[in-house]
């Protein structure tokens, strides 16, 4: 059709051509390789004046609106790839990945003694179980050395060794959680599970994303699954923080050193307030558990595995369970005070029909983060929608990380793209409802408002009492008190329901011995 | 609930993938020696020749893959609906195999057109092909399918426990469904998912405020990929600004052309098919912008009246212009659609002018002026016998050429009634209008 041009090293799969012709208006090189994106035009009007060819290279612009070659696709991918890689293994990839854990127990702890008025002795603590920790650590690989010691392949084993390390440390966000939790123990600080599932639920707490607070050079040397220890990415559920307290409990040989007995007082009450009881079941609950159960039982346990399936041990379950059996006793027992209406109402009172009452956006986070599925998002009210809207683009967008692999081009297109839809703030503070503003003693009394409310509507209604309804009923709210506490604390609902049955059989064991 | 706008690539499921496309390659590869098929008339090489293939040799071909599709049903080899016509249209001088090789790759090369790899259904009874019965019997199926387990034993051998579980699952005849898939379980997917079910939610309410914030949330955030919600967001933009809902269309197809090379983005067989552009493929968001700035146009012109048609008129030439840049690469040269609306660019400009034509004028810029309705007349012809050419669009012809003569006559007319041909742009308008949405329908 036409005779070779000179031109550019083709370079498809190895093709040493440089001749090119143009086949179809398409350069083809001399082995039959097309170059991408190059076409030639030649138009209609201008085949009039034979001899003159004209020749349109088929550019497009990029986002910036320069020029772009028609490089083919390998020759740009190269191009993109920053030669080299920063990253460092071994152990002194493990060294840097201690530090980086410091840092963020760092930034949690001061986040703690900052946003929620912690004691300034709690940075201390951290610190000091954190050195207990890294004792154990290095225990861990003096009892390693002598079994490496007579291999003869050094090299092989090195690289064993930094990835059982990594496998000892067993470091993750988690763990990161539970020192905060073991050093707010060790304080008798009123802070529970609960408050930490909060936390991280509303991405207040430096959990998800962590690595965000890094400096950016730790970042680009820290191998990636190093780094995605310290991601956060899921949140915890099953019980996994109550576990992982045990296990670190027995690494800092905690009870040794520490305070580790957790004050269930605090715990009750919250659990009250959680239930929107009223206060006598606050009383009753502390006084079985006074008069019944043993003082011991409230420290933490150490336990060298994860697997821990003694549920009823666990301090914070064990009041759970004494909470729920308390208030599933009383209910029973006294008939005069606690009507079947007074029951029924209880159980109405999370999801009330009139939505006068909104979920806080507290609550709202912690049923996301703990359910697997979407939860119930279609009956959300229009407040509820704008709440978590407006903490959406308030928090959670703020702690999303640049991508560092994106190119200029890409960047101003996606400002373009933002330019076009705006995030006007007009339509969504509009709407938004000050609940968040309000706090949290207004909140408290409008939930237990709205209950009060319910319970005198309801009140009149006359309902032949039966004792098989009332079982059921106050069946049914303790089921719904238990699905709410399974949310609260991140546990799974099976593990508070073995936690009860162990602490019934328990508690009639011990008041027949008693008498 | 819905489905998530980011595009899944963990590693797993690219194995998984990969085993899945050696294990039909394999299968389908045996199933034609034992049939003695020796039937290669997939397409011969890439795209370029794709085109060139004429209308009665597709129809064909098409039927042919059809027929070999039921008989592949009626022994049994189908797993699910997107792959029992994934087994068909093999090259037999592939049977000789490369474990290196790319096996998806090697298997879409068959396919040329993403729309291809769906399935289509034959509602007329007078097209209906009667079902192949030749049958292969049981211990044949199973020999079939121990001999393509057999040729993959190292690449399953090297696969994860999951992917492992996840071969013995499909090649038994069921369908794995992917907790991963389904069930968001980290921070990010659970919002992503819930920021998504929001979107739907108030769409379908038509609040469209709501739905706007949601919308413009999730695509802040890194993982959303655009192109899969591209559709919900042109919406709400048309509901609540509609002249942003142009620059937003413009917008996606400048930035997401489809000049990537086919074989970088190999993920764009991935479901669904028709959020991305291939190099054979034009994305769905450059036709409708085409359609929705042509519209524009039209509408424009004919509102500012004939005072102003100059400025009215840059619209239209901007597009004009902008659309014969696009036409000369693939994958918009090869589509039927885009010449189309190429034509009918050229068809509104050419009534624009001839509407605009001075009787009054004489010599020669009397000339130039019909000139430029005539060339204008030409290039529509032109533009529609390419679409023609192309042969998978159907267009009131007939229509357009009476309309094209009748810009021919205007031109020899004097000024004796302009209060007529008013009427008749007007008229035009309202049915291209229809038109054009109705053509567009028919190519989707």
């Amino acid at each position: 059709m036409s005779t070779y041009i000179r031109g550019p090293v083709c370079g498809v799969s190895n093709c040493p051509s440089r001749l090119w012709r143009i086949i179809d208006g398409r350069r083809t090189c001399q082995y039959g390789h097309v170059m991408e994106g190059d076409v030639e035009f030649n138009n209609e009007e201008d085949e009039v004046n034979a001899g003159v060819v004209t020749r349109r290279l088929n550019l497009t612009t990029s986002a910036t609106g320069n020029f772009q070659s028609s490089l083919s696709g390998s020759q740009s991918q190269n191009l993109q790839r920053p030669a080299g890689g920063k990253k460092i293994y071994g152990s002194e990839a493990n060294i840097l990945f201690l530090k980086a854990f410091q840092l963020i127990l760092k930034q949690q702890s001061s986040w703690l003694i900052r946003e929620m008025n912690f004691p300034t002795e709690f940075d201390q603590i951290v610190k000091l179980i954190w050195m207990q920790y890294l004792k154990w650590i290095n225990e861990e690989e003096v009892r390693q050395e002598p079994s490496e010691s007579n291999s003869s392949d050094e090299e092989e084993s090195s690289a064993y060794n930094s990835r059982m390390a990594l496998g000892r440390f067993q470091l993750n966000m988690l763990s990161a959680v539970t020192i905060m939790y073991m050093a707010a123990v060790h304080l008798g600080l009123p802070v529970y599970t609960s408050d930490f599932v909060k936390w991280i639920a509303s991405a207040r707490f430096p959990y998800y994303k962590a690595i965000r607070k890094l400096p950016e050079t730790w970042r680009e040397k820290l191998p990636s699954s190093h780094l995605r220890l310290l991601e956060g990415e899921k949140p915890p559920n099953n019980g996994q923080i109550q576990a992982k307290i045990c296990q670190t409990c027995f690494r800092t040989k905690f009870l040794k050193v520490f305070n580790g007995k957790v004050i269930c007082e605090g715990l009750v009450l919250k659990l009250t307030m959680l239930a929107v009881l009223p206060p006598e079941f606050y009383f009753f609950t502390v006084g079985l558990i006074t008069n019944l159960d043993i003082k011991s039982y409230y420290n933490l346990i150490e336990y060298p595995f994860l697997k821990f399936r003694k549920y009823n041990l666990w301090p914070e379950l064990r009041t759970i369970g004494f909470f729920l059996l308390a208030t599933r006793w009383l209910l029973m027992s006294d008939k005069e005070t606690y009507p079947l209406q007074w029951i029924q109402s209880l159980s109405r009172r999370p999801h009330g029909t009139d939505t006068s009452r909104d979920a806080t956006i507290d609550e709202l986070l912690t049923g996301i983060s703990s359910k697997r599925e979407d939860g119930n998002v279609f009956e959300w009210s229009k407040g509820e929608t704008s709440q978590y809207l407006k903490w959406i683009e308030d928090s959670f967008l703020s702690i999303q990380p640049d991508d560092p692999k994106m190119k200029i081009d890409h960047r101003i297109a996606k400002r373009k793209l933002l330019k076009i839809f705006p995030i006007d703030s007009d339509t969504t503070t509009s709407v938004t409802i000050n609940a968040d503003q309000s706090n949290f003693v207004e909140q408290l009394q409008e939930k237990y408002l709205y209950f009060l409310s319910e319970v005198e509507s309801h009140w009149n209604e006359q309902i032949v009492e039966d004792e098989q309804q009332r079982l059921t009923s106050i069946m049914e709210f303790e089921k719904i008190l238990i699905k709410e506490i399974a949310i609260a604390f991140a546990l799974s609902m099976e593990q508070i329901v073995t936690a009860v049955q162990e602490i019934s059989k328990w508690c009639s064991a011990r008041s027949a011995t008693n008498q | 609930m819905f489905e998530q706008p980011v595009a899944l690539t963990t590693r797993r499921l690219r194995n998984a993938k990969k085993l899945r496309y050696q294990y039909v390659n394999n299968l389908s590869a045996k199933f034609n020696r034992l049939e003695r098929i020796t039937n290669t008339n997939g397409l011969p090489t890439p795209e370029n020749s794709a085109a060139e293939s004429s209308e009665n040799e597709e129809a064909l071909q098409r039927k042919k893959k059809r027929i070999r599709r039921r008989l592949k049903s009626a022994a049994g080899e189908s797993y699910s609906d997107s792959e029992s016509d994934e087994v068909d249209n093999n090259h037999d001088n592939e049977v000789v195999e490369d474990e290196e090789e790319d096996q998806e790759r090697k298997f879409l090369n068959n396919y040329e057109l993403p729309q291809e790899s769906f399935e289509k259904w034959q509602d007329d009874p007078s097209k209906r092909v009667p079902i192949q019965r030749s049958k292969i019997s049981f211990t044949k199926y199973q020999r079939l399918r121990r001999h393509a387990k057999r040729k993959m034993n190292t690449s399953i051998d090297l696969a994860s426990k999951r992917n492992k579980i996840y071969m013995d699952t499909i090649s038994e005849g069921f369908e794995m469904v992917d907790p991963v898939d389904g069930k968001p379980d980290t921070f990010q997917m659970k919002h992503i998912s819930i920021l998504t079910t929001l979107l739907h939610l108030h769409v379908s309410r038509r609040e469209w405020d709501a739905a706007y914030t949601c919308f413009a949330l999730l695509i802040r955030v890194p993982k959303v990929d655009i192109r899969n919600i591209w559709g919900i967001g042109d919406l709400i933009l048309r509901e609540r600004e509609p002249i942003k809902s142009l620059e937003f269309l413009s917008w996606m197809s400048s930035v997401y052309s489809s000049r990537s090379a086919f074989a970088e983005d190999v993920n764009h067989r991935t479901p669904p098919v028709f959020t991305k552009g291939s190099k054979t493929h034009v994305p769905k968001f450059a036709t409708t912008w085409m359609w929705e700035s042509l519209i524009q146009c039209t509408k424009n012109s004919l509102e500012t009246g004939e005072l102003e048609q100059i400025e009215s008129n840059d619209g239209l030439q901007d597009l004009i212009e902008r659309i014969s840049e696009m036409v000369l690469a693939p994958p918009y040269m090869d589509a039927s659609e885009v010449w189309f609306i190429y034509g009918l660019c050229h068809l509104i400009k050419a009534d624009i002018l001839s509407n605009q034509f001075d009787g009054r004028l004489a010599g020669s810029a009397r000339d130039i002026a019909s000139n430029q309705v005539i060339q204008h007349i030409q290039r529509t012809k032109s533009c529609l016998q390419t679409c023609l050419s192309k042969g998978d669009f159907k267009y009131p012809k007939r229509y357009i050429e009476r309309q094209l003569e009748e810009f021919e006559k205007r031109l020899d007319r004097q000024e004796d009634t302009p209060d007529d041909s008013d009427h008749e742009v007007e008229s035009l308008h309202d049915k291209l209008d229809t038109q054009s949405i109705e053509s567009d329908d028919d190519s989707s």
